[in-house]
């Protein structure tokens, strides 16, 4: 009897501390379960205002990119024709008896700069970009680098179109813009071209220049402006490459997910 | 009242400040220093010798626990949000109820504690905590568990239930018997364990109240 009353103890002792102890795994792993659920929280959320901070960056800087543009196009160009249109009435005060030419090269003068005005009002805004969409706001992008910088530009696109979400293409869109600007500054290209690849839930962008290229392995790190485009890729879930070598031009390689359900309707935001 | 545990005081400190903060606790820990003073009533009535019928207290106990029981399920229905698991809480409190009828008029009888019927109904406490555990894990906002008085009660009746099982198994040839080694445990795992499960309402009625978002 007393070995009995013993092991009943024993059994009601030993079976009590397992349970405990399951009971004591059990809140552990409670609490660090929620320790590592609220850090994920807590990064997605710093993850999403980094992202949005990035977005207002991106919106002011296109906006800024938009007004350099303006007004380099009304002093170069529409300043230009205008101040020569003026020149022509002048001329039209003092010498009246060959009046029809001046007018007529006065006219002419105006109306291309008239001309200009309307491609200048077209220059894009963040709202145009997602109106529009990505490769229509790249063409009209090149087509303004091709009559601002003198350069020729194309664009080629490959496989079924797809959208990317606004705010991805806002972001590309702005590195397209930078790499482009990147080149006429430094590279001085007589050639641009933008490819764009489509593939499943994929998007591959090459931006091409024929310009002086150069050594990415020596100034790695110190550009802030190809650092810039790194990490806006990064924070859109996109992979950024360069090839470049001095003296023969520079290709800036971006791959984009896209987001399944994007699927672009042909009918007024693709281009090609 | 020399006789109380100190876990009975740690309930009385419930009740104070249960009732001096009824206004800033969430709609179900307002219930808590109702509970706490029915608790105090019937672990004051034994020593004051109140119930004793026939030399007999353990009808008191059965009625008492299976209230008990009753009282956690309600507090699970309710903080449980999928439906399922409310229906779950509905038709296992009836058939434990209905059980432990059949175990005290039946099957052990009135005059004996429900020793059966009681670990049923430890299990299944056992698992309504472990079920809203696995609710607030489930949650996609910010979990602060520490802040959450649920979380507390769950805790303290995870530990009570799980520590009193195994005893509740050999209670009857424990108290029974009146082995004497066995009674003095007895006394330290059920003061042990009330201490941790009082203090854990204790500190659930502690817990600020949830702002309204």
């Amino acid at each position: 009897m007393p070995e009995e009353k013993a092991a009943i103890i024993q059994v009601v002792i030993v079976g009590s501390i397992i349970l405990i102890l399951v009971g004591i795994f059990i809140v552990s792993f409670m609490f660090l379960y929620t320790k590592r659920h609220n850090r994920h929280l807590m990064e997605k959320k710093e993850m999403q205002s980094q992202f949005e901070q990035e977005l207002l960056r991106t919106q002011m800087e296109i906006q800024e990119q938009t007004f350099k543009t303006i007004s380099q196009e009304i002093h170069d160009n529409i300043g230009q024709m205008l101040s020569l249109a003026k020149m022509n009435l002048s001329k039209f005060e003092i010498d009246r008896d060959n009046s029809d030419e001046a007018v007529l090269s006065a006219k002419n003068l105006v109306s291309h700069a008239v001309s200009s005005l309307r491609d200048l009002s077209k220059t894009l805004n963040t709202e145009t970009i997602a109106t529009i969409g990505l490769l229509k706001s790249i063409d009209l992008e090149l087509q303004l680098v091709e009559k601002t910088a003198g350069i020729r530009t194309a664009i080629e696109i490959n496989g079924p179109q797809q959208r990317l979400e606004p705010q991805k293409e806002l972001i590309v869109f702005r590195i397209v813009q930078e790499s482009l600007h990147n080149s006429i500054k430094h590279a001085w290209p007589k050639h641009l071209h933008v490819q764009a690849n489509f593939e499943a839930n994929l998007l591959q962008l090459d931006i091409c220049d024929d310009g002086a290229g150069f050594d990415y392995a020596a100034i790695s790190g110190h550009g802030s402006g190809l650092r810039n485009m790194q990490s806006r890729s990064k924070l859109i879930g996109a992979e950024w490459n360069i090839e470049s070598s001095p003296g023969n031009g520079t290709k800036i390689i971006l791959t984009i997910p896209i987001a399944i359900g994007t699927k672009l309707q042909h009918d007024n935001n693709s281009i090609g | 009242m020399s006789d109380l545990s100190i876990y009975n005081y740690i309930i009385v400190l419930g009740i104070i400040l249960g009732f001096f903060r009824i206004n800033q606790l969430n709609g179900l820990v307002k219930t808590v220093p109702f509970f706490l003073l029915l608790t105090l009533f019937v672990e004051c009535a034994t020593p004051l010798h109140l119930i004793h019928f026939r030399g007999n207290n353990s009808w008191f106990f059965n009625i008492f626990t299976t209230i008990e029981f009753l009282y956690y399920s309600f507090i699970f229905y309710k903080l449980f949000q999928p439906t399922f698991l409310k229906k779950l809480v509905a038709k296992t409190t009836s058939v434990f109820l209905f059980f432990t009828c059949i175990n005290i008029f039946f099957i052990q009888g009135f005059r004996k504690f429900h020793t059966v019927s009681y670990r049923a109904g430890a299990v299944m406490v056992v698992v309504w905590c472990c079920l809203y555990f696995r609710q607030l894990m489930e949650s996609s906002a910010y979990i602060i568990l520490v802040k959450n008085p649920y979380f507390w009660i769950s805790i303290g009746l995870l530990f009570f239930y799980l520590g009193f099982f195994f005893y509740f198994s050999a209670f009857d040839y424990i108290v029974y018997k009146k082995v004497k080694f066995s009674l003095a445990l007895f006394n330290i795992i059920s003061d042990t364990l009330n201490i941790l499960l009082y203090s854990c309402f204790v500190i659930a009625l502690l817990c600020p109240r949830k702002k309204r978002q």
